[in-house]
C-alpha cells in the first residue's frame, strides 16, 4: 500500500514537474508533530528519541539535518548512532534516533573516552533543519527545536508491583489509570501492556498516556464487567534507558537479582 | 466537484489494480546475501521482510579470476538507470557465487523519489537492474503483526526491525538487526526455503572494563565460520567488541551469552565481518576473518587465532581503555574508505569504496594478501629512470608490481 502511495505521488509529481527533477511538488507544510520522550527531563542514559512527522519523509541522509546542541549552543558531535539505514517506521513518519550505545553503556571504551552525549544537569536542544525534505521533495514548513534537560542516569528497573492502579467501576467505560512510578518508553507502553481477562483474552480498547509517559490509561471498547482482570506486562517492556523488569540495561554479572512481577490482577466492582 | 469525484474514483481504481503487482515488491532493498547461484536474499528493512528472489539463469564462471576496476561507479549506475549520481545511497555488495559478478543494493533517487535498486554490475560497467516487481520471490516477515484489538492515542507504528546483516550457512539464514522498540541483539535463525521453524534468540555479550558486565547490544555485522567443526557466529557489535556464539546455542526464546574475544576500539562502527580464504605464494590456504570498520583500519584475523581465542576464557579482566585493543591479535589493513566487501574468488576481494580523493564510490577489487592498489601510490618505482636492481628480490618486486599493474588495468606500464 505504501508503495502504491509513493507511486501515486511519483506520478502526480511527474505530471506537475514534467521532465525536470522534482524540487517540491506538494505544499511544503510537513512539520514535526511530536517528540518522545515528552518529559522536560530525561535520564542522561536515555537510549532513544522519537520524532513524529505529519507526513512521510523522503530524505535519505536524515542525520545531516538533525543537530543536538548543548546549552551554550555548541553541537554535540557523534551523539546518535549513524546506521547504514535510518530507523524509520514503515510509513516513514516516525524516526527513531538512537543515542550511540557505546557511549551510553558503562564499561565500554567509547563511554570511557567520549562520555555520554547527554550530561546530567545540563540542557540540550534537538534541532531539525527546515531543509529536511518530505516524500514529495518539499522542505519542512519550518525548522523545529525541542529543548530538554538531562537528569541523573537511571539504572532502576521498571517494577509493575510498584505501580498504582486507579480502577473504574463496573458497567462504565471509564479508564483504568496506571501510575507507572517513572516514565517508560512510549512504544513499549503502546505494545507491551495489555488488559486481559481471567481466561487470557485481550480486552479491546484504547490506550492513552499521561504527561511525560508516567501514566497509562486504558479505555475499554465495551463497559467493564464486575470480575477479575489482569494487567499483563511483556518482559520486553523498557524504560527510557532500556531497563526491563528485573533486568538493567547495563548490569554487573554479580548484581543481585531484582524482584519483579509481570502481571497485576485487579477486581472491577459494581458501584455500591 | 464533478471532476474531483472523477479524480478520486480513478485514484481508487488505480490503487486496486496496482495492489497485486506491488504486493511482492520490497519497499527498500538493503542487505544482500546469496544462498546459491539462483537465489538472492534481499532484506527490506522498511517493509519488515526478507525476500528470496529466484534469479534468472546465470552465466558461466569466468575463465580466470579478474578484478573490478570501476572508479566512480556512481556515474555508471546513474547513467544506466537515469538517477542523480549524488542521489545513490549504497547499502550492500555481494558477489555472485558462480559468475563472480558484483551485485549492489542501493536507494536511488529517480525523478526526485527514493526507490530501491538491486543491480548486477559487470566488470565492463554494464549495469543490469533486477526487476524486483516481476521476478519470482518468496518472503519472510521479520516483524510480528500487531494485535489490532487495541488502539492508541496517536498513530504509533510498531517497533521496526532494521536488518543489519544476513548470513546464509547450511540451509539457514541468520538475521541480525536493530529494533526501534527493544534494545537487544535478537538473532533470528530462519530455515530456507521459508516456512515454519524460524527461531529468535536474545544474545547478551560479555565485556570488560570497569568490572564484569553483560549487556544487550545490537549486532552490526556477522559471519558464520567453522571453528574446529563447530559452526559459529562471529559478530561485531556497534561498540566494537568481537564476539563468538556457537550456532547450536541459538534456540528459540533462549538467552545466551556471547564470548567477547576482542575489543577492536572505541568510536568505531564495524561495517562488515567477512570470512574468506587467501593463498600464500606456496599455494597454502590461509583461512581469515576480516572486520571492516568505518572509522579505523580493517582488522585481519587468522582463523586459527580466532579459534584459539574462542576456545579460551574470552576477555574477562578489566582493560585499560586507553590501550589500543584487547583480545585476539589482529593485523591492521589499510582499506581506507572501503565500506562493503565481498569474497570474490581465490585471488580477490571486491569492495565498494568511497574514494578519499574524489568522494565518488568505486567498485574495485583488492588482491588478497596485498590489500592495496599499487596505482594509487606514487613511489620511486614510478620514475622513468628507475632501474630494478639485478638481484632476486628486485626481480620478485618487479614481477609482483607488474601483476598488480595488470590487475588494476595498466598492463602497458609493466616493466
Amino acid at each position: 500500500m505504501h508503495r502504491v502511495i509513493r507511486r501515486l505521488i511519483l506520478v502526480a509529481a511527474f505530471w506537475v514537474g514534467g521532465q525536470d527533477a522534482i524540487a517540491c511538488s506538494g505544499l511544503g507544510n510537513t512539520s514535526v508533530e511530536a517528540i518522545y520522550p515528552s518529559a522536560a527531563e530525561i535520564p542522561e542514559n536515555t537510549l532513544r528519541l522519537y520524532v513524529y512527522f505529519s507526513a512521510p519523509i523522503g530524505e535519505t541522509d536524515v542525520l545531516a539535518h538533525i543537530h543536538l546542541k548543548n546549552a551554550a549552543g555548541q553541537p554535540v558531535e557523534g551523539a546518535f548512532l549513524s546506521n547504514r539505514f535510518d530507523l524509520w517506521s514503515p510509513d516513514r513518519r516516525r524516526l527513531t534516533l538512537l543515542f550511540d550505545p557505546g557511549r551510553v553503556k558503562t564499561g565500554l571504551r567509547a563511554h570511557e573516552a567520549l562520555g555520554r552525549a547527554l550530561q546530567a544537569g545540563q540542557s540540550f536542544e534537538l534541532g531539525i533543519d527546515r531543509a529536511l525534505k518530505d516524500a514529495s521533495g518539499c522542505p519542512l514548513a519550518h525548522s523545529f527545536s525541542h529543548t530538554f534537560h538531562a537528569g541523573p542516569e537511571d539504572f532502576s528497573t521498571p517494577d509493575p508491583a510498584l505501580w498504582q492502579l486507579d480502577k473504574p467501576a463496573a458497567a462504565t467505560d471509564d479508564p483504568i489509570e496506571v501510575h507507572l512510578a517513572k516514565p517508560l518508553d512510549h512504544v513499549s507502553l503502546a505494545y507491551r501492556l495489555r488488559i486481559t481477562t481471567a481466561t487470557g483474552d485481550t480486552v479491546s480498547g484504547r490506550i492513552e498516556l499521561g504527561e511525560g509517559e508516567r501514566t497509562w490509561r486504558f479505555y475499554p471498547n465495551t463497559p467493564w464487567i464486575a470480575q477479575t482482570y489482569r494487567l499483563s506486562v511483556d518482559p520486553r517492556l523498557e524504560d527510557l534507558a532500556g531497563n526491563r523488569p528485573g533486568e538493567r540495561f547495563d548490569r554487573l554479572i554479580l548484581d543481585q537479582p531484582v524482584d519483579f512481577v509481570l502481571h497485576r490482577e485487579f477486581r472491577i466492582k459494581n458501584n455500591d | 466537484m464533478h471532476s474531483l469525484r472523477y479524480l478520486m474514483l480513478s485514484a481508487a481504481t488505480g490503487t486496486l489494480l496496482a495492489l497485486p503487482a506491488f504486493a511482492q515488491a520490497p519497499t527498500s532493498a538493503t542487505v544482500l546475501e546469496f544462498a546459491d547461484a539462483s537465489t538472492l536474499f534481499i532484506a527490506d528493512s522498511q517493509g519488515g521482510k526478507i525476500y528470496a528472489y529466484a534469479l534468472p539463469a546465470s552465466g558461466r564462471a569466468p575463465d580466470a579470476p579478474a578484478p573490478y576496476n570501476l572508479l566512480n561507479v556512481d556515474a555508471v549506475i546513474a547513467q544506466a538507470i537515469g538517477a542523480a549520481p549524488h542521489g545513490i545511497i549504497y547499502h550492500d555488495l555481494e558477489v555472485h557465487p558462480v559468475t563472480k559478478v558484483a551485485y549492489v543494493s542501493a536507494t536511488v533517487t529517480v525523478d526526485g523519489m527514493a526507490q530501491p535498486l538491486v543491480a548486477s554490475i559487470a566488470r565492463d560497467g554494464g549495469v543490469t537492474p533486477l526487476d524486483l516487481e516481476s521476478l519470482q520471490s518468496t518472503s519472510f516477515d521479520i516483524v510480528d503483526a500487531p494485535n489490532e484489538r487495541v488502539t492508541f492515542w496517536r498513530d504509533i507504528p510498531a517497533a521496526t526491525f532494521t536488518v543489519t546483516d544476513l548470513d546464509y550457512a547450511n540451509g539457514e539464514l541468520f538475521v541480525s538487526g536493530l529494533s526501534t522498540g527493544e534494545f537487544a541483539s535478537t538473532l533470528r535463525r530462519v530455515p530456507f526455503p521459508f516456512g515454519e521453524g524460524a527461531s529468535a534468540t536474545g544474545i547478551e555479550i560479555y565485556h570488560a572494563a570497569h568490572g564484569q558486565t553483560e549487556t544487550r547490544a545490537p549486532i552490526r555485522a556477522m559471519s558464520v565460520v567453522n571453528l574446529a567443526g563447530t559452526p559459529t557466529i562471529v559478530a561485531a557489535y556497534t561498540c566494537t567488541p568481537l564476539v563468538t556464539i556457537p550456532v547450536d546455542a541459538l534456540q528459540d526464546g533462549a538467552q545466551v551469552s556471547g564470548k567477547t574475544i576482542a575489543e577492536l576500539g572505541y568510536g568505531n562502527t564495524p561495517l562488515e565481518v567477512l570470512s574468506f580464504t587467501a593463498y600464500d605464494p606456496q599455494g597454502n590456504a590461509q583461512p581469515l576473518v576480516l572486520v571492516i570498520n568505518r572509522e579505523m583500519d580493517a582488522d585481519l584475523i587468522a582463523l586459527p587465532a580466532l579459534q584459539a581465542a574462542s576456545e579460551g576464557a574470552g576477555i574477562s579482566e578489566p582493560i585499560d581503555y586507553l590501550g589500543a585493543t584487547a583480545g585476539v591479535k589482529t593485523t591492521p589493513i589499510p582499506l581506507a574508505g572501503v565500506f562493503q566487501a565481498a569474497d570474490q574468488d581465490t585471488q580477490f576481494l571486491t569492495t565498494l569504496r568511497r574514494n578519499l580523493d574524489t568522494g565518488t564510490m568505486d567498485l574495485v577489487s583488492f588482491r588478497k594478501g596485498v590489500y592495496l592498489r599499487l596505482s594509487e601510490f606514487v613511489s620511486e618505482y614510478n620514475f622513468p629512470d628507475y632501474q630494478y636492481a639485478d638481484n632476486q628480490f628486485a626481480e620478485q618486486t618487479r614481477n609482483f608490481q607488474n601483476l598488480l599493474k595488470a590487475d588494476e588495468g595498466f598492463p602497458d606500464l609493466a616493466r
